[in-house]
């Protein structure tokens, strides 16, 4: 009998791949821009205390940015395949369970107030203070109530709220500079980030994708059904609580710097699925350097684009998404009704 | 490996599904659960898996109280089969029966111990034919039989299926019987839920007869499917006979609408 069962020289490929594409990305994405810079001389010149122009480009605009793309990325990609596992649906999305709504309401929020003017963190820390919210509300919500439809629906009611409230505080904003503001941020950036944003969201970051990632052998599992899971000695509220808990630390604090960014969640799990044979657990890891490398080179796409105002990431996302989400929808419909 | 329920009572959603149930289950024996559409069988049969929550009572293996028993330790001693069990991703019929392994190890590193009892299973199941195509692909009766071998896998002393030959041909229905009496000759003990009477009388040791969320009665085949019995529970009559030894037994209703 021939079976081929053992995944692991399988996946170490795969994930060696991604990897080192994601690596040359960054190096291209480091190199690229308005400005080409040479990485070799820069690198000496921080390395010798010389500040040069390209230096301080390289230092202090395209490695932030880089980074931040990387994590953001590599957060969506991820809890896009953690939360598809869990819910045993190819559709499912970080705005699926209201995370994403919701950090963006918490850092809305904090440019009508104004507080994003007098200290620039109070974004990011309205971002994640959402996001938090939202599982927080999401938790009392299914406290009683395990099964995973009970939790999309309360996800779905939480994002309508949030994406109400979104719109009351553009309705109500004191001035049009105001809306104007919320309405750019909205649309998602990576433009002009530091190392203020990337130190803020690195902790929750990795450990989000620590509490997914932890999860991986129960999501196989999983695709067997909540019933049959369990009695294989599956614990549903510790994996329940775990992807939950992970998406919302990862995207919370991802969409606080970066706006709504859509879709990576969903694009990346879809095209790598087949190579890990369709099992959740594996799609993990290779979803994450998946994402980041999706959005990476969306980043880079915005930055050469030879557009007056450059083009903000999220709508670059969103563009190709959107008809993406709805190929999948109609692919569905034949593959996965029952 | 035995169990035992004392006075277990179940609601569900504030229904009375299951009530005062108290059975003794011995090793090595295919029990036959039967009983007419709403008697409370699946119920039963989660509340053995440990699955379902139980409003008074108490259930015991080997007179260790289930609830004392860590989850993965139970997962070890017992596998539990739904009705139309099923695979929510296109995965492989080895990556599918694979899963089984999971109470004993990390499925992603697969050593021999795995790969044999996968072999078995998928050799007991009549599904090596089927190995490398994704099991959403497969017809129903096929699947039913990569998710037996899934449960076969696992490897416990207690089998727990609900409705496992509902989907199968009449063949495969009386092939995985005769497996499953074997399984229980072997040791293990078999609980099924089963449709089949003629199915049940011939294969199981003992037989569970549910209705109306209580047990109605209990025993070997020839003294639960009883002419009485089948017309109180099931409002059927019964024809019986014999072949080579093996008592049979057919359901009949006379006068039904549409036969000539």
């Amino acid at each position: 009998m021939e079976l081929s069962l053992n995944n692991r020289y399988k996946d170490v490929r795969l994930c060696l791949f991604l990897f080192s594409t994601l690596l040359i990305l960054c190096l291209v994405s480091l190199s690229i821009g308005e400005i080409n810079i040479n990485l070799i001389n820069s690198l000496k010149d921080i390395f010798n205390n010389e500040s040069s122009l390209n230096s301080i480009i390289f230092k202090e605009i395209r490695l932030p940015r880089t980074l931040l793309a990387v994590l953001i990325g590599a957060s969506l990609g991820l809890s896009g395949a953690a939360l598809q596992g869990l819910v045993r649906n190819p559709l499912a999305e970080p705005g699926l369970i209201g995370v994403s709504t919701s950090a963006a309401l918490g850092s809305v929020i904090t440019f009508y107030f104004g507080l994003s003017a007098l200290f620039p963190l109070a974004l990011p820390l309205g971002g994640i203070t959402g996001a938090l919210l939202a599982v927080i509300f999401l938790y009392l919500l299914t406290r009683h109530n395990t099964s995973m439809l009970a939790i999309i629906l309360a996800g779905v009611a939480i994002s309508s709220l949030a994406a109400a409230l979104t719109a009351l505080a553009l309705n109500l904003a004191p001035n049009p500079y105001a809306s104007l503001e919320i309405f750019f941020w909205l649309m998602g950036s990576l433009a002009d980030r530091s190392y203020s944003h990337l130190s803020l969201i690195l902790v929750p970051t990795l450990l989000g994708w620590w509490l997914m990632l932890s999860t991986r052998r129960e999501l196989d599992v999983l695709a067997l059904g909540e019933d049959t899971a369990q009695s294989l000695g599956v614990h549903l509220s510790t994996v329940n609580k775990r992807i939950i808990l992970g998406v919302t630390l990862s995207v919370g604090s991802a969409v606080s710097v970066s706006g709504g960014i859509g879709f990576i969640g969903l694009v990346i799990p879809h095209l790598l699925r087949r190579f890990v044979g369709y099992q959740p657990g594996r799609l993990l890891l290779c979803s994450a350097l998946g994402g980041a490398i999706l959005l990476l080179t969306a980043d880079m796409v915005v930055r050469l684009l030879p557009t007056q105002q450059e083009l903000k990431i999220g709508v670059l996302t969103a563009l190709l998404g959107a008809p993406f989400f709805l190929h999948l929808i109609l692919k569905s419909k034949k593959e996965w009704a029952s | 490996m035995s169990l035992s329920l004392s006075n277990v009572y179940v609601s569900l959603s504030g229904k009375r599904i299951l009530e005062n149930i108290s059975l003794d289950i011995a090793a090595g024996k295919i029990i036959g659960l039967i009983g007419p559409n709403g008697a409370g069988k699946s119920t039963l049969i989660r509340v053995l898996a440990g699955l379902q929550h139980v409003d008074a009572g108490q259930m015991t293996i080997n007179n260790h109280p289930i609830k004392n028993i860590p989850q993965l330790e139970l997962a070890k001693k017992i596998t539990y089969l739904p009705q139309t069990a099923q695979c929510h991703w296109p995965m492989t019929v080895e990556r599918v029966v694979m899963l089984g392994r999971h109470p004993h190890e990390d499925i992603h590193r697969t050593d021999n111990v795995d790969m044999r009892a996968v072999e078995a299973a998928i050799k007991d199941a009549d599904i090596t034919h089927l190995i490398g195509r994704p099991v959403n692909e497969l017809s129903g009766g096929e699947r039913a039989r990569v998710m037996l071998a899934r449960a076969l896998a696992t490897q416990s002393d207690i089998l727990l299926a609900d409705e496992p030959i509902v989907s199968l041909d009449p063949r495969h229905q009386i092939e995985v019987m005769a497996l499953l009496k074997l399984l229980a000759a072997q040791g293990k003990t078999i609980i099924v839920v089963l449709h089949e009477l003629h199915l049940a009388m011939r294969y199981c040791d003992e037989l569970i007869m549910l209705n109306d969320k209580q047990v109605v009665s209990k025993g070997v085949p020839s003294v639960v499917l009883t002419k009485e019995n089948l017309h109180k529970v099931y409002g059927v009559d019964a024809i019986f006979g014999e072949h080579n030894g093996k008592k049979w037994v057919l359901p009949w209703l006379d006068n039904k609408k549409g036969e000539t």
